[in-house]
């Protein structure tokens, strides 16, 4: 590299002095008493140490000295390039014309905390300038102190440093070397702290790739080139920000459908869960009610010779057991219609109410404690409705067992079972209602929520009146709810009536014969 | 066979309960129009019981050990078309009730009927009549066709 330090042009600070075999030179005032303070944002680190050594040649050849403030890896860098240039540096040493000193020392020692203190800043510069300067000629300084800084990411600092040096550079006129890498400013929040640092300086010296630009028209065309790629970033800047925000608005939604796909598989899961116990507990109840058929049989037979043969002194004793017998069975009947198939086909199917009301009497008795009033009002005359026994069964007992739970510990507890006509000849009302503790709106409006549950840890699932609405409407009926904190709750399954009721197939007469 | 008025109507039951067994000989016993011609609690025993007796109605539990009752019931209709089979059972289920039919039974009743009920669709099915209890009757159960009744008349 050849060149050397000259002053501005009519384009400002940048000021290309010409090239030579495809090299750049650049140049500082040469006036001995004249301050001057420069800055280069390099590319390379060989950029900077080749400006360096350029800078620091011409100081030991017209008898300045040299203040190098520099990093480690920069100085043995630095006087490798020297020896190159055939500078006897170990000469100039001896001589006090090179004074390295170390700029990772040199911030621990001036700063506090990552700011630089003002004053000893002073203390520790001002030396070393007195102890470099020849005669009253003050020394040439590289430094890069304020690099240290802004490689942390501490602009602002390296800002408040370099009006130190001017400062010192106004009482004390010397030639100071500011080198920074231009990536320290990679971000557009930092265009104002770079715009601050480059006005601190009297001169900003071009980069490796601005060498050439030796003449007006070529340095117009660059700004030009310049100002086209800028505006270019900027679109490209926005453009990148507005697919950013797309992106962003992306993942939100991915992160949303991760956790309501996570909240069904739960939910999918606890349904199964509840499932299976269903399915092993109507085994169950299917099993009990096989083998309660299997005793009534014969504890009928044996009544009935029983009753043929003794006197009337024993025939309340047989009644009382007949009358157990037939509680027997009729319980056994009402756990046959919960155990039923709930999947079987209901096309054709015809449900009495008043028949159905009469199987499931005991089982209904069996939901609630026993402080609770319990009554079942079957208006005579009704439809028949096109729901399965079983079906059927297994919804009212749900929200039996809902009133039940909310009138539990209540004095004077009542829940009724009430079938009537529709508001129309095509449908059923079949209500549920309770004298409990009602719910609040907000409960209210979440009650058929499936898995919501006022009394999570206490066995509820929180299935019960999801499920009972589900299967209602997908009966072709719907379910409504009316409660009142604190005084009860009304819930009426509207049931379609069988369109067509088919007789069943020889089907016995159940009337008289219970 | 058939008539109210005719010979009394001869009846076997296959179940493994014991104490049914013993409980329906012991109800039928005296009672006109009805012979007592057995019980059996397994597969073997009801063949066996089947040949000896020639009754005209099978009382079949759905679950006789050691034996797929609908292939025991196929067998007895093989060995005894005339016999009118019931199917007793504690058990009420549609699949059931609608398989025993298309195979051949005659009804399908369910043991916690009374007695006198039980008696009064034994008495009808040895008429020909098919009969179902009210609790069966209730899931609305088809017949296949061709129907059993017309495939022994």
């Amino acid at each position: 590299m050849a060149g050397s330090w000259r002053g501005t042009s009519e384009l400002g600070d940048i000021q290309p002095s010409g090239t030579q075999n495809g090299e750049a030179a650049v140049s500082t005032d040469s006036t001995a008493e004249h301050a001057d303070h420069v800055v280069l944002f390099y590319e390379s680190s060989d950029d900077f140490i080749q400006t360096v050594a350029e800078f620091a040649r011409e100081g030991l050849d017209s008898g300045e000295s040299v203040l190098l403030i520099l990093t480690r890896e920069h100085r043995a860098a630095l006087a490798a390039a020297m020896t190159s240039r055939g500078v006897d540096v170990r000469s100039a040493v001896l001589a006090s014309r090179w004074i390295e000193v170390d700029a990772s020392d040199a911030l621990r020692i001036i700063a506090d905390g990552g700011r630089v203190d003002p004053h000893r800043f002073r203390e520790f510069v001002v030396p070393l300038l007195n102890a470099a300067s020849v005669g009253s000629r003050r020394p040439r300084i590289a430094a890069e102190i304020v690099a240290l800084l802004a490689a942390q990411g501490r602009l602002q600092s390296a800002l408040d440093l370099e009006h130190q040096w001017e400062l010192l550079l106004g009482e004390s006129p010397a030639r100071l070397f500011c080198g920074y890498p231009i990536e320290c400013f990679g971000s557009d929040a930092d265009a104002e702290l770079f715009a601050g640092i480059c006005d601190t300086h009297r001169r900003v010296l071009p980069g490796a790739s601005f060498r050439t630009l030796d003449t007006a028209d070529k340095q117009l065309r660059e700004v030009s080139n310049l100002q086209r790629r800028a505006a270019a970033l900027k679109i490209e800047i926005q453009h990148r920000r507005r697919v950013q925000a797309e992106l962003d608005q992306l993942n939100a939604d991915l992160e949303r459908r991760i956790a309501d796909t996570a909240r069904q598989l739960d939910q999918s899961h606890r349904r199964r869960f509840y499932h299976e116990r269903a399915l092993a507990l109507g085994a169950l109840a299917r099993g009990i009610g096989h083998d309660l058929g299997n005793i009534l049989m014969p504890l009928r037979m044996r009544l009935d010779l029983i009753e043929s043969r003794i006197g009337p002194e024993l025939r309340d004793d047989v009644a009382a057991i007949r009358d157990v017998a037939d509680h027997l069975r009729r319980l056994t009947s009402g756990l046959r219609l919960l155990t039923a198939d709930p999947d079987a086909a209901s096309a054709g199917v015809a449900t009495d109410l008043a028949e159905w009301a009469d199987s499931i009497a005991p089982l209904v008795r069996a939901v609630a404690a026993r402080n609770i009033s319990l009554s079942v009002d079957v208006a005579p005359g009704l439809p028949p409705v096109a729901v399965t026994p079983g079906r059927l069964a297994e919804m009212i007992f749900a929200l039996l067992h809902n009133a039940a739970e909310a009138s539990d510990k209540r004095a004077a507890a009542t829940i009724a079972l009430r079938a009537q006509t529709g508001p129309s000849p095509e449908t059923v009302l079949l209500t549920v209602s309770d004298n409990g503790a009602g719910m609040s709106p907000e409960v209210l409006q979440r009650c058929t929520e499936p898995f919501f549950s006022t009394k999570a840890n206490h066995g509820s699932t929180g299935l019960g009146l999801a499920s009972v609405r589900s299967t209602v409407e997908s009966l072709g009926g719907n379910m409504a709810v009316e409660s009142t904190l604190g005084a009860g709750t009304a819930i009426t399954l509207r049931l379609p009536v069988a369109d067509h009721p088919q007789q069943p197939v020889a089907a016995t007469s159940r009337q008289g014969v219970h | 066979m058939t008539s109210a008025l005719g010979p009394p109507i001869g009846i076997i039951a296959i179940d493994d309960n014991k104490l049914l067994g013993d409980s329906l000989e012991r109800w039928l016993e005296g009672r006109d129009g009805f012979r007592w011609l057995g019980w059996a609690g397994d597969s073997a025993t009801a063949l066996k019981l089947l040949q000896s007796s020639a009754p005209d109605v099978v009382l079949l539990d759905l679950e006789v050990p050691g034996v797929d009752t609908l292939d025991l019931l196929q067998r007895i209709r093989e060995q005894r078309p005339s016999a009118r089979i019931l199917i007793l059972t504690g058990h009420c289920q549609r699949d059931a009730i609608q398989e025993t039919l298309r195979l051949g039974a005659s009804g399908y009743i369910v043991k916690d009927e009374r007695p006198a009920v039980i008696l009064d669709m034994v008495q009808r099915a040895a008429r020909g009549e098919m009969v179902i209890s009210s609790t069966a009757g209730a899931l609305r159960c088809t017949i296949p066709s061709p129907a059993p009744a017309a495939l022994r008349a």
